[in-house]
């Protein structure tokens, strides 16, 4: 199994501590569990099932459930094909064809599904709801944000100090939204528990790794590295072998070049000879070669720069940036900017992928919920129920050991996949 | 503003070369919408997907390439033209400094327009999969977007660290240098400078273009990212 470089879930090991209240996505067992069902785990709703589903704050989560049972089923994985996803059947519990059972819902608002379908299993996932979320990885890891805002430099025109407030701002908004959930889910059932947790993130990076198995590609690595082709499904006559070059390989690339005499002089034969690279081909060698001979000599001609030649042509206005400043100033105002699009891009690829993350998160506790170790879940919540209902809120150990529970099962879970 | 007017406002504004390398959002979202006719089962799209994740990928790939070769030619360049200084008249050293910082600029708007090109194709891919998933009731989202945070394009580990050590070779080439370079043929000059304000544009239309999508939508959830609004985009908007 091929490790990513990066592992887009952990990029910081901070670890997640979690000061929210866990919901315990305990199985009540008075829910009847359907095996068949394509529905969407609502922590609330398995802790309110006699409750009906209409509360104002429910309309702010996504994803459908069933409303007269509250039951809820798992979590099914997609019969999409190319995704080795469903390379861990262990994983996910049912494979259903969706579109044999599911009555398409569309265009409906995920509000109005509540209480007003009782005939169909309405099976969405359109967007989990993120209340669980909070549990495994918010605060802290985003936190770390700001930390990654660049040292100030004295620029002209933008400070630093700006897209520190930005970034906190952003990180402040969503963190937000995951409070305002909690509270709803407080008031709702009446309890809040408190509950530090950690380490379950940690396992949805193994099958993260798994998932993406097929597509991923450690890019730092000296070896030439060749993607494979997409998907088994994808024609097989083209081995579309693409190659993917490395700093670290083009080193050796140049050094093999500069061996045989410069860039003219070296024939792809003889470089890829020197080279001496597993799964590199003397077509591979050939196309960088000439990428890099228009390099040295030809640099307008280079990648994207096509624009370069047409650049006369273009009847853009010009600004007139190097009017009023002084060129070098000039050069400094579009690296400025360029620095702050960057970052911007940086900080959103991060929540992209925390955003992910979380949904893993809840998918896979969901998953655990309707697996059969999760008995074991099951009577630790059943002690708990009583409790729970009676009291006020305060701490309950019956109620860490159900996530702990759960937290075993998904560790024990990830066991056979690390395996693969 | 609906996100297929947004997409489209990306690529015309992008580098003229690269329009064509988009996620093709306009063609996808009809397929999925579509009142009339069925939406494709969930291996048709994820085939469809796929083949527009592999073209992404492989001019992503084939850029990342040319900016690997660029990269180390600048690093080469910036090293002898520091080892000539003494031997060569202050004004032919200035010159060939100047000239090495506009393409350090140059390089670094490229690299980051690059990211914004796989972060745009990122969040149609996004949006497309939800609008599949609504209309459908499939799950396909979560399983396909974990892949596609794990390909080449949105990675990107490479180009992100090119970008930062561009950065930092700006620290070495740019103090305050008294006059500038007077080098370079005058067309050439026009053409880089072309090129520049067209780089300058574009990180301009896309520092803009990223708090339009971020203004907040009207299925804003958990699964969105928060709303952004940049200190100073009345200066952006003046350009």
């Amino acid at each position: 199994m091929e490790r990513m470089t990066t592992n887009p879930f952990y990029t910081s090991g901070i670890p997640v501590t979690v000061p929210s209240p866990l919901p315990s996505a305990t199985l009540d067992e008075n829910f009847p569990r359907l095996p068949d069902a394509q529905n969407v785990l609502m922590e609330r709703e398995l802790r309110r099932t006699p409750l009906p589903p209409h509360q104002s704050s429910v309309a702010r989560m996504r994803g459908q459930v069933h409303p007269s049972t509250g039951s809820v089923g798992p979590l099914c994985s997609p019969q999409a094909v190319r995704f080795s996803s469903v390379s861990n059947p262990e994983q996910y519990t049912s494979a259903n064809p969706y579109t044999s059972q599911q009555t398409p819902s569309n265009g409906s608002s995920s509000a109005m599904v509540y209480g007003s379908h009782h005939e169909g299993l309405e099976p969405a996932y359109t967007d989990l709801p993120m209340d669980v979320g909070p549990a495994w990885c918010p605060d802290h890891i985003m936190l770390e944000y700001s930390d990654g805002v660049p040292a100030g430099n004295n620029l002209t025109a933008i400070s630093p100090i700006a897209s520190t407030d930005e970034l906190a701002k952003q990180t402040e908004w969503w963190t937000e939204l995951m409070n305002d959930d909690w509270k709803d889910i407080a008031d709702t059932t009446g309890a809040a528990k408190a509950q530090p947790q950690a380490g379950p993130p940690v396992q949805p990076s193994t099958s993260v790794h798994k998932s993406a198995s097929l597509q991923i590609v450690p890019s730092q690595s000296v070896e030439p590295s060749v993607v494979a082709a997409p998907s088994p499904s994808a024609s097989s006559n083209t081995s579309k072998t693409r190659m993917r070059w490395t700093p670290e390989l083009h080193e050796r690339f140049v050094d093999a070049v500069n061996i045989l005499g410069g860039s003219e002089k070296a024939t792809p034969k003889g470089v890829l000879k020197l080279m001496k690279a597993d799964n590199l081909t003397i077509y591979h060698v050939k196309s960088h070669l000439q990428k890099y001979r228009t390099a040295r000599y030809r640099p307008e001609l280079s990648e994207g720069s096509s624009e370069r030649l047409d650049a006369s042509k273009e009847e853009l206005p010009s600004i007139d940036l190097k009017g009023s400043f002084d060129l070098t100033e000039a050069l400094r105002l579009q690296l400025e900017l360029q620095k702050r699009l960057h970052e911007q891009l940086e900080v959103q690829r991060n929540l992209q992928l925390r955003i992910e993350e979380q949904g893993k998160c809840l998918q896979i506790m969901i998953e655990q919920q309707c697996k059969p170790g999760a008995d074991k879940v099951l009577d630790a919540s059943t002690s708990a129920e009583g409790s729970k209902l009676s009291s006020d809120p305060k701490e309950s150990s019956t109620v860490k050991d159900v996530p702990n529970n759960s937290q075993n099962g998904t560790a024990a879970q990830a066991e056979p996949g690390d395996n693969e | 503003m609906k996100h297929g007017k947004w997409h489209k406002r990306q690529v015309d504004q992008s580098l003229p070369a690269w329009k064509v390398e988009f996620l093709r959002y306009k063609e996808l979202k009809p397929i999925v919408s579509a009142v009339s006719g069925r939406p494709p089962s969930p291996a048709e799209f994820v085939a469809l997907l796929d083949a527009e994740i592999e073209k992404i990928n492989a001019f992503f790939i084939e850029q990342e390439e040319f900016f690997i070769i660029r990269h180390k030619e600048l690093q080469v360049a910036i090293r002898d033209a520091l080892a000539r200084k003494a031997a060569v008249p202050e004004s032919a050293h200035e010159a060939e400094i100047a000239a090495i910082r506009r393409e350090i600029v140059n390089f670094h708007g490229e690299m980051v327009l690059l990211l914004n090109y796989s972060s745009v194709n990122y969040i149609g891919l996004a949006k497309i999969l939800k609008k599949y998933d609504k209309r459908t009731g499939a799950v396909l989202r979560l399983a396909v977007i974990e892949t596609v945070l794990a390909q080449p394009f949105f990675t990107a580990e490479a180009v992100t660290l090119m970008v930062r050590e561009c950065e930092a070779m700006m620290e070495a080439v740019f103090p305050t240098a008294p006059g500038e370079g007077q080098a370079a043929a005058r067309r050439d000059r026009e053409a880089l400078a072309a090129a520049e304000q067209r780089i300058f544009r574009n990180t301009v239309a896309a520092l803009l273009a990223m708090e339009d999508v971020r203004s907040g939508s009207s299925t804003r959830g958990r699964h969105s990212l928060p709303p952004l609004t940049l200190p100073d985009s009345e200066w952006l908007r003046s350009f």
